[in-house]
């Protein structure tokens, strides 16, 4: 009956020219694919979009009373806002990148976003054994993100949340596209403007375990790099900074691979930064759980957030009260005094931790 | 750089034509600038810095210190393309072009300016002035071209690529030859695919914009000889070493030993051409060796003569390639001997540390390369071309799963290894 009619009849036409230009036809089809997997990988793009995300890091300055600083188990374990329910008047910035290393411009970078004028300057630093491996100094992910951004053309900037979607799939992940029953695939990482990304992600707890254990093949934790922390805590704490160190809580597993392959020496590391100025808090790895053997969850990075801004909260206020019962003006122009001051309460507060 | 060599071959082309006598001076300007140029560019830091550690192992200071030149893009292929074009010239098998666009698209065509394949402008010069449309098969099989060299480039060479990095960013040579064989074997694989693949996207588009460029691999690591290899490995670069240099010395022509040093001498310079640096000439030397110990012996075709003889030859030819691809991959000399020790000293550690150290991607990457490449090998495309008719959507839902599979399967972004060449 088609054939009678003169407009069916051209449509037809159209349609037979359109499906033999198989070049037409191909990109339909991958569209189609790639769009299905999209929807059935339920990535959901939340927060702030990654290329802005990413652009305001690394272009943050000086407007922060507070810095986180340290690698991808900073980056989604530290969350700014739950830190500032217990330190409110705070103005909290997460430093970490992933895969990041402490090389001394990384450290530097951190400290250049605290606001100069702030009268309650702290840098709180998230110590894993592999970012102060060599290997990790070298493919600065800060520097990998900065260089990224220098090199960003605009559309990348405007249209970040779509490369979440098109982001390269693991071989698991790819067969579990395939499973028509499918439980426990909520995924997103919500990035947020005071730079946490909070990530939720189905478990699969020896994930990261692989990597790691090739990480620190010939790519031990090196002295020259703990002694660049060592430094600039002591430089810091003159400067009238606060600095704070804790190891991020990961798996069991993980600790028992850090501390076996790694040769970072957790005691060791404690008691040069202690004796530097800096205030080790402890935290308890037992208290958290990983989606995949390293990184915590956002519900645990919002856990872990509010308990070391409780404990940097609580040694702030008895910093405070042993200062005032010196007779010490809180803002005393003196550094090293005050870095003095910071040593001995800290050496002493320690215990309340 | 390119604007300055081009015009310089076109007058010289043109010039041979207007003045046929002075013919030899007018190609011996061209070479000179052309070599000059790439020698000045190219190879004047080596040379600095290889005549400044004689002096060193000598006891004395070197007066000279290395330039520091930017190596100018692409410049070793459209140099090669711009001699061609005048030897030819010379040799009367091209009437030099008048018009001056299509000698300059022919010499910086985007596509193959970068990495090649090294064209001819006997081929591409007739082609520029015929120019039509395209036909919806030339674009279709433009598509597959430029799918599969992405395919190639993307999923295969950069899923590969960060196992070989960290293996050769490490100080120290890992203990373990069967790592080592791996990680050469990956090797193999990432540079054949990461240059195939580039050649694919460059025929591909040309092909859209109705030109054809020749085949520049063949599948090369299914070679039975050193010979047969280099006539299936980058073939555009051996074919012009062939015509351009080994046969002006003389080939095979002036007896057997004159023969074997200009192979060796078109080996080595073939080595240098990749980079200017001695692991390559040790490369283009180790290959000229196999060729010279394959043309005394003749051990492909003594081998091919006993049953499952040529099955045993490609194999020592893919083997010793991979051998030889050491030199090439290696950041200086003495890691390239370390690991050369390593792999020839059969030393072994636990399989599952060497498990941990190459992922499943990568090792499933490998798995699929060795597998397509014996698809090929046992010839079983006939077979399968003759027995099962394909309907006329697969092949565009098969091109449609590779393009999905560049997206999501993709490795992290590397340049094209042959860009620095």
């Amino acid at each position: 009956m088609a054939s009678s009619n003169p407009k069916g009849k051209t449509i037809l036409c159209v349609a037979q020219n359109v499906l033999r230009e198989r070049c037409l036809v191909t990109v339909v089809l991958a569209v189609a694919m790639v769009a299905i997997v999209s929807w059935r990988r339920e990535i959901d793009v939340r927060g702030v979009n990654p290329y802005k995300f990413w652009e305001n890091k690394v272009t943050w300055s000086q407007n922060a009373d507070m810095a986180v600083i340290g690698d991808s188990r900073i980056l989604q374990g530290i969350s700014p806002q739950a830190m500032r329910k217990m330190l409110v008047d705070y103005r909290v910035l997460n430093f970490g990148f992933f895969g990041t290393g402490y090389s001394p411009e990384y450290l530097f970078a951190g400290k250049n976003l605290l606001d100069p004028k702030s009268k309650k300057k702290i840098i709180l630093l998230g110590i894993t054994p592999h970012s102060l491996t060599p290997e990790a100094v070298k493919s600065n992910g800060w520097l990998f993100r900065k260089k990224q951004y220098q090199k960003a053309n605009i559309i990348k900037r405007r249209l970040g949340c779509l490369d979440q979607l098109v982001s390269p799939l693991k071989i698991k992940e790819s067969l579990d596209l395939f499973k028509i029953k499918r439980e426990d695939r909520q995924y997103f990482s919500e990035n947020t403007p005071a730079g946490w990304s909070g990530v939720i992600r189905p478990v699969i707890p020896d994930d990261a375990l692989r990597s790691y254990k090739l990480a620190f093949i010939n790519n031990r934790t090196g002295t020259h790099i703990v002694d660049e922390i060592i430094d600039a805590t002591h430089k810091w704490g003159r400067e009238g900074i606060n600095v704070y160190a804790f190891r991020p809580p990961t798996s069991s597993e993980m600790v028992e691979l850090e501390d076996s392959l790694s040769g970072f020496d957790e005691k060791s590391f404690r008691n040069r930064f202690e004796g530097a100025g800096g205030i080790w808090i402890d935290v308890n790895p037992s208290q958290y759980s990983t989606y995949d053997g390293s990184h915590l969850n956002r519900y645990g990075a919002e856990k872990l957030s509010l308990e070391l801004a409780r404990k940097i909260s609580r040694y702030q206020q008895n910093r405070q009260q042993a200062i005032n019962s010196r007779n010490l003006p809180a803002n005393k122009s003196s550094v090293n005094h005050l870095a003095d001051t910071q040593n001995s309460t800290g050496t002493l507060l320690q215990r309340q931790f | 750089m390119i604007i300055g060599s081009g015009l310089l071959d076109f007058l010289a082309g043109l010039g041979m034509l207007r003045f046929p006598r002075r013919k030899k001076l007018l190609l011996f300007g061209s070479i000179l600038a052309n070599i000059g140029t790439l020698a000045t560019f190219k190879y004047l830091d080596f040379f600095i810095g290889s005549f400044q550690g004689l002096l060193l192992w000598a006891g004395l200071e070197s007066p000279l210190r290395p330039l520091g030149f930017i190596l100018p893009i692409g410049i070793s292929f459209y140099t090669f393309q711009s001699m061609s074009y005048t030897i030819d010239i010379y040799r009367n098998q091209l009437e030099p072009t008048r018009n001056i666009l299509h000698f300059f698209a022919y010499l910086a065509m985007f596509p193959q300016l970068v990495a090649g394949p090294i064209i001819r402008a006997k081929d591409l010069l007739p082609q520029l002035k015929t120019t039509k449309g395209t036909s919806e098969s030339q674009r279709w099989q433009g598509m597959q071209l430029v799918v599969l060299g992405y395919f190639k480039k993307v999923v295969i060479a950069d899923n590969l690529a960060p196992i070989i990095n960290s293996a050769f960013d490490s100080t120290t040579a890992f203990p373990s030859s069967l790592y080592w064989w791996l990680i050469m074997v990956m090797f193999a694989f990432q540079i054949y695919c990461d240059f195939s693949g580039y050649t694919d996207i460059a025929r591909g588009l040309a092909r859209w914009m109705g030109y054809e460029f020749s085949v520049n691999f063949n599948h090369p690591y299914l070679a039975s000889s050193f010979r047969d290899f280099w006539g299936r490995w980058h073939i555009s670069l051996s074919t012009w070493f062939r015509d351009y240099l080994y046969i002006p010395l003389g080939g095979s022509r002036k007896g057997i030993w004159r023969g074997h040093l200009n192979m060796w001498v078109t080996m080595l310079v073939s080595g240098l051409w990749h980079g200017a640096a001695w692991p390559f000439v040790l490369w283009g030397g180790l290959h000229g060796g196999y060729l010279t110990i394959e043309r005394i012996t003749q051990w492909p075709q003594r081998l091919a003569r006993i049953p499952g003889g040529r099955h045993l030859a490609a194999l020592f030819v893919f083997t010793s390639v991979v051998l030889g691809w050491v030199f090439f991959r290696a950041q200086s000399l003495e890691q390239a001997l370390e690991v050369f020790s390593v792999m020839l000293s059969f030393r072994h550690v636990e399989a599952n540390i060497i498990r941990d150290m190459i992922s499943y991607k990568a090792s499933l990457l490998l798995m699929i390369m060795v597998f397509s490449e014996l698809y090929v090998y046992l010839g079983l495309q006939h077979y399968f071309t003759i027995r099962m008719p394909v309907p006329r959507l697969t092949r565009p839902i098969g091109i449609a799963l590779l393009i999905a599979a560049c997206v999501y399967f993709r490795g992290i972004g590397n340049d094209f290894i042959y860009f620095q060449f």
